[in-house]
């Protein structure tokens, strides 16, 4: 007999408490409430450490923490409280003072009493309960006298004293289905039997989701499903006692700011809110109702809940992570434009104006009209220097600068009579070394620094000229030299405005190439030259030109890092490209936000993020690649010629000329914040696969936000010392990105020879995609997407969709895809569709070319759900398909590969004439037999061969059955045995294991393990056992090794041990 | 829609229709059309009651009351000049809070609040239909003890990917002796057990029929535009 055992979880944090701890007050601690488990983190200075975690309300979700003295914690959930000691010597440990106890009702908050010996709790069915710390004994039960269900409760003290000795210092604050806050007590006046109504907030138009208190200040806070926070002040009369009964409520102010639900909110102070929603923002009021600052804190949905502390903000968002924020920088660096240091910077005669400007580290350099260099640090207020002056530079001058050693600026300038002048300016703005040359006869038109160059080496510098010759000069810097050598020649070809606007040198075929863009957003690539003579003649061609890469508007950025060469243009468009055989070839190609269309700058950070420079109507915002966000807004008002964008000493400065002067404007960089746990999913897991690389396990899942995530499984080999929960999931990536939601996955090893590993994503907007993960020796995995496609129409979806081609099958999905692998490199894969068809598609690992065999089409009235692919005998191999008619479908898949085999190359090489529209001629197939065991969709199906000629499918239904059947392939006789009795709700997930077991998983949140005594007695399927899984909306299931992972919204791993 | 000719709930005969939590009143006018037609206007009542006010709907009786309050099923029951009602019908869908395990419990309370009152207003041998969010098992326990046959039906026309379904109760029959209460509602307070029982498998399963003709449009299915 072998049982499941949970050894690991993503899961959304539900409950957090910043806490100090009487036995150690140097450290802040921090409690994280994720499913039933409770994990502990302590900070000294900011930097978060996590400490222990462990498993104390059993199946049951956390939902709140209450401290008590002497470092006692209450921990409730749902119906449950459990009270726990926070052990902190030696070893940290959370120790269970009192275990688990069940109430009646569903628990919304508690309080301890002032001895910590009772605590009240107030239910969802507004009933205030008093009860034993020690055994949970119930004392007293007081019922409201307003019946109903409640959303949100509060405990409050008195209003004079925050004591609470009996069940009458308690005063409960209920959010009720009617909108209002009432708040009551047991009884005000002594010897009152009913309980009285103190108050009675009307206000809300929505259901009341959080109320909170802030005594000193006298101030109440309620958040609601109408958008709002709510902040009620309450005083007392003149001469009146301080209680709750005389006190008088007045509605302060009403926020408007979240553009989604709110889900709770915290009263700092006596002028500032905290309230975080739906939205995934954390907005900071005053308490006059005006937004003082409004931070996107966490990726796409949700902060389900927050923490507060003297120091710290900790939110826990929808995607899965948990961030920690200092909280007088919250506060403090106001979000408005008053933030906004902006100077203008003019010429130094009045006659003059400046014409371009760059920043280069923390000075900002001007060529003005008259030929005057100009330059100044970035910090307000400096000075201005003229460094040089020269005619020749009257009236056009192109310039570039960039670092150079020992923070040194090195800027170069080009003339409309074909000068090139370098500068070597120092920190302090001394001009150290100058060098001229003549370059050409006519204008330089465009100087451009490669900044991706080796950092050990010597800046490159690339300039173009009138006739389209491009030249690439290395800088050698002497103590007050400049020396000059000529290390290429390219030609640019003809275009309308022929000059290079972003260049970089990348890495490929083991050779060294530059890549350029032209100012008409063309795309050159050149197999960089050994170091040439001057009289060299002719200058080198590029190996590969691809036009309009980037729409009209053309390419911004270029640079070349991970492997890649990444490009960013007026169109709003992130492409990857690779270069293959002296080719460049589009890796990835994705629009960062709908409301970008004007991508200027892409900066690489080093640390595998990526941020971006793009305007946006009249402002320039710098948005986080990773966090999903923008970071920083300044409104430039749009429509300047030249601008310069940097990063420095903790700051943003950006520089803009318009109306004939320089206009800086800087900003203190974004709010720290540090991550205690990493981001995961951001929507619900819809598939997920395990493999191993290297000697490494990983999961990779997809959700309906559109990623594929890869973790690796660390430590999961069972020990036999520790039970507790040893394995840890680790993202190691999660780059690739669909266009619509990713409903399903598929893996194969790839048949190129390596390790590397394909990974075949289907979902919305009938989207392929074809990436390969590799892995390196220290377990770093890179996912590089490879092809992309839309199976109905069978064209490449890197290619820009012309807008005639949104008009049929727009919205057709992959549901469940699997592989095959043929000779030649080349996998056959199959995926079944929403529109009832399963289609095939070759994918060649040489050319990375996917491409849609219409000639095989296997089409079925309903939607198809699921796909699986099993080798029945050596000459037959059966796909096995369940729709959402609850049918199940066998294909004959060896006959479509013993055709596509016959005629493999000539399917490749036809690619051409399947981009045609006009391909419909294609061959439908005839199920080789068809099973009828559900009564409406069929989620999962398993299925194994494991006598001869007998198949046995697993399948589980919406209609809650599991069914097990057994097909005779001679005959095609059927023999289905249903489980009607077995889950309470839909069967999202199941996998045969042997002849004997088989696992299935429910929305029901129930794992069974299924098995018979013996394999001829088809008629004694049973539940061996069963497991509760705490994760909701199980979607589905998937089993590898001992391991087993169930995913949903969030995951959990379990390990199967044998009794 | 589905529902009905699956389960012949308005067949010939029922006259007297509850509709609890009926805003925006698509069960209201549903009820209102068939009913109407098939009997002689006079006899059929449909009441509707909703906390909030919604739109008439011709025969339509709206009350605008809570249903957790006894007031609001004498007003129901004087509406059928005293007689009670043939069957009770519950579309109501709780606001959600975004925790899964707090929608679950509202739901089931709205559910047995709705139960309760029905306890109040229905006929012996009467049908119950109600709406289910997620999964409730803990609910159908309690609703096996009011009625002979509990049955939990998804229409076809819902999509496979939806969680929602209907609750069908046939055969109201009150266990004997049993006074219907307000004051002291059904909590879950009672049938907890089975609930708690998390790793265990022997809870109350209800049968599942889909209803609804397979023929007519798949929900799920992608179909081309032309």
């Amino acid at each position: 007999m072998s049982q499941y055992k949970a050894i690991c979880s993503v899961q959304r944090v539900t409950a957090a408490l910043l806490v100090e701890l009487a036995a150690d007050l140097s450290h802040q601690y921090l409690l994280l409430g994720t499913g039933s488990e409770v994990c502990l983190y302590s900070t000294e200075s900011g930097k978060w450490s996590f400490e222990c975690k462990s498993d104390v309300l059993h199946g049951r979700v956390v939902h709140g923490f209450r401290k008590g003295n002497g470092d006692i914690i209450a921990v409730f959930g749902q119906k449950s409280v459990t009270i726990l000691k926070l052990s902190i010597e030696d070893t940290k440990q959370i120790k269970v003072e009192v275990p688990l106890i069940e109430f009646p009702d569903w628990i919304l908050d508690l309080v301890w009493f002032s001895d910590s010996s009772r605590y009240a709790f107030v239910t969802a069915h507004n009933i205030l309960c008093i009860a034993c710390a020690f055994t949970g004994s119930v004392l007293e039960i007081h019922r409201s006298s307003i019946n109903c269900i409640l959303y949100s409760a509060k405990l409050l003290y008195s209003c004079n004293k925050k004591v609470i000795k009996s069940a009458a210092d308690v005063y409960v604050a209920a959010g009720t289905v009617f909108n209002d806050v009432i708040i009551w007590n047991r009884a005000q006046c002594a010897e009152s039997s009913t309980p009285s109504i103190l108050h009675i907030l009307k206000g809300h138009k929505g259901v009341i989701f959080d109320i909170n208190i802030e005594y000193d200040s006298q101030l109440v806070s309620s958040v609601s499903d109408d958008r709002t926070v709510h902040i009620w002040h309450y005083d007392f009369p003149v001469n009146g006692a301080r209680t709750w009964c005389d006190a008088k409520f007045q509605l302060l102010s009403v926020c408007h700011g979240h553009t989604s639900r709110v889900w709770a909110a915290v009263i700092l102070d006596h002028k500032t809110v905290i309230s975080i929603g739906e939205d995934a923002n954390i907005l900071v009021w005053n308490v006059d109702g005006s937004t003082r600052k409004k931070i996107k804190a966490h990726k796409r949905k949700n902060i389900w809940c927050m923490a507060v502390s003297n120091n710290y903000l900790v939110t826990c968002g929808g995607d899965m992570s948990v961030k920690s924020w200092e909280l007088s920088q919250l506060l403090h660096a106001e979000d408005s434009s008053e933030s906004i240091v902006r100077e203008q910077i003019n010429a130094v005669e009045v006659k003059d104006f400046p014409r371009t400007v760059c920043i280069t580290g923390s000075s900002c350099f001007m060529m003005t009209d008259q030929g005057c260099l100009l330059a100044r640090h970035l910090a307000q207020g400096s000075k201005l220097c003229v460094l040089l002056t020269d005619d020749r530079f009257r009236g056009y001058t192109v310039m570039s600068s960039t670092w150079a050693a020992s923070d040194k600026a090195l800027i170069a300038l080009g003339s409309a009579g074909g000068v090139l002048r370098l500068i070597l300016v120092s920190h302090d703005l001394v001009v150290e070394a100058v060098n001229d040359l003549d370059m050409c006869t006519g204008k330089v038109m465009s100087v451009t620094w490669l900044f991706d160059a080796n950092p050990l080496s010597s800046p490159l510098l690339l300039v173009t000229d009138t006739n389209g010759e491009m030249t690439l000069h290395e800088i050698a810097l002497g103590a007050s030299t400049l020396s000059v050598s000529l290390m290429g020649r390219y030609h640019l070809p003809k275009s309308k405005q022929r000059f290079v606007t972003a260049a970089c040198l990348a890495y490929g075929d083991d050779l060294l190439y530059l890549v350029c863009a032209d100012m008409v957003g063309s795309l050159h690539l050149y197999v960089s030259e050994e170091r040439i003579t001057e009289t060299t003649s002719l200058a080198t061609l590029p190996t590969c030109s691809l036009s309009k890469t980037h729409g009209k508007g053309g390419l911004t950025d270029i640079h070349f890092f991970s492997n890649y060469i990444h490009t960013v243009g007026r169109d709003g468009f992130y492409n990857k490209w690779s270069i293959i055989d002296s080719q460049l070839v589009n890796c990835s190609q994705f629009k960062t936000s709908k409301q970008f269309d004007w991508i200027a700058k892409l900066i690489p950070e080093g640390d595998g993020n990526t941020k971006l420079v793009v305007f946006h109507n009249t402002e320039v915002l710098l948005y986080d690649l990773l966090a999903e966000q923008v970071v920083l807004r300044l409104d430039c008002g749009g429509g300047h010629r030249s601008w310069a964008f940097s990063q420095a000493e903790g700051c943003h400065y950006f520089a803009y000329i318009k109306d004939k002067t320089t206009n800086l404007a800087s900003k203190a960089a974004t709010l720290p914040c540090t991550r205690l746990v990493g981001e995961h999913h951001s929507g619900k897991i819809t598939d997920c696969r395990m493999f191993s690389m290297r000697g490494r396990d990983f999961l990779v899942t997809s959700a309906d936000d559109g990623h594929v995530i890869v973790c690796e499984i660390v430590n999961a080999a069972f020990s036999h010392v520790s039970h507790e929960r040893e394995a840890v999931l680790k993202t190691r990536c999660s780059t690739l990105v669909h266009i619509s939601n990713t409903k399903c996955l598929t893996l194969t090893p790839s048949l190129a020879g390596n390790d590397d590993v394909l990974v075949f994503s289907g979902g919305g907007r009938a989207q392929l995609l074809v990436s390969v993960l590799t892995c390196d020796a220290d377990g770093e995995v890179t996912g590089a997407v490879k092809s992309s496609m839309n199976v109905t129409k069978g064209v490449s979806m890197f290619r820009r969709q012309s807008k005639d081609d949104n008009s049929e099958d727009a919205d057709v999905r992959i549901m469940a895809i699997t592989s095959h692998p043929l000779r030649h490199y080349t996998h056959l894969i199959s995926a079944a569709c929403s529109d009832g068809t399963i289609k095939f598609i070759l994918y060649d690992e040489g050319t990375q070319l996917l491409h849609l065999i219409t000639d095989f089409i296997y089409e079925h009235t309903h939607c198809l759900l699921t796909l699986d692919c099993v080798p029945v005998s050596s000459d037959l191999t059966l796909l096995i398909s369940g729709a959402t008619d609850g049918r199940i479908i066998l294909i004959d898949f060896t006959q479509i590969l013993n055709s596509i085999s016959g005629n493999l190359s000539k399917m490749t090489t036809r690619k051409k004439v399947s981009n045609s529209k006009s391909s419909s001629n294609f061959t439908l197939i005839q199920p080789f037999m068809q099973i009828s065991v559900h009564q409406s969709g069929v989620n999962a199906v398993s299925a194994q061969c494991y006598t001869e000629n007998t198949l046995t499918i697993c399948s589980g239904g919406d209609d809650n059955c599991v069914a097990v059947s057994s097909v005779d392939l001679q005959t095609k006789e059927v023999t289905s045995l249903k489980h009607n009795h077995q889950h309470s709700a839909q069967i999202t997930g199941i996998q045969s294991l042997t002849a004997d077991t088989f696992v299935s998983v429910s929305i029901d949140q129930r794992l069974h393990m299924w098995s018979r005594p013996s394999p001829s007695d088809d008629k004694e399927w049973g539940v061996e056992s069963s497991k509760f899984v705490s994760v909701a909306d199980v979607s589905t299931l998937c089993c590898y090794r001992d391991l087993l992972v169930v995913g949903g919204e969030g995951l959990v791993m379990f390990r199967r041990s044998h009794m | 829609m589905q529902i009905d000719e699956e389960f012949k709930l308005l067949q010939k005969g029922v006259s007297k229709v509850v509709d609890l939590c009926a805003a925006p009143g698509s069960w209201s006018q549903y009820l209102s059309r068939k009913l109407r037609a098939a009997e002689s206007e006079s006899d059929v009542k449909i009441v509707a009651v909703d906390l909030q006010a919604m739109a008439p709907i011709d025969g339509v009786i709206q009350l605008q009351g809570d249903i957790t309050k006894e007031s609001t099923a004498t007003e129901i029951v004087s509406h059928f000049s005293g007689d009670k009602a043939d069957i009770v019908v519950c579309d109501g869908a709780p606001d959600v809070t975004g925790l899964h395990d707090m929608d679950e419990y509202i739901q089931a309370q709205l559910v047995l609040a709705a139960l309760n009152i029905t306890t109040h207003v229905l006929r012996h041998g009467g049908k119950f239909v109600c709406f289910r969010g997620k999964d409730i098992t803990l609910l159908y326990s309690q609703l096996k003890i009011f009625f002979k046959e509990v049955v939990v039906s998804k229409p076809r026309s819902s999509r496979n990917s939806s969680v929602e379904a209907f609750v069908v109760c046939l055969e109201y029959s009150p266990p004997e002796g049993y006074i219907p209460n307000m004051s002291n509602p059904l909590l879950d307070h009672h049938y907890d057990l089975d609930f708690n029982q998390l790793e265990g498998v022997n809870r109350v399963v209800v049968p599942f029929i889909a209803c609804g003709d397979l023929s007519a449009y798949d929900s799920d299915k992608t179909y081309g535009l032309q």
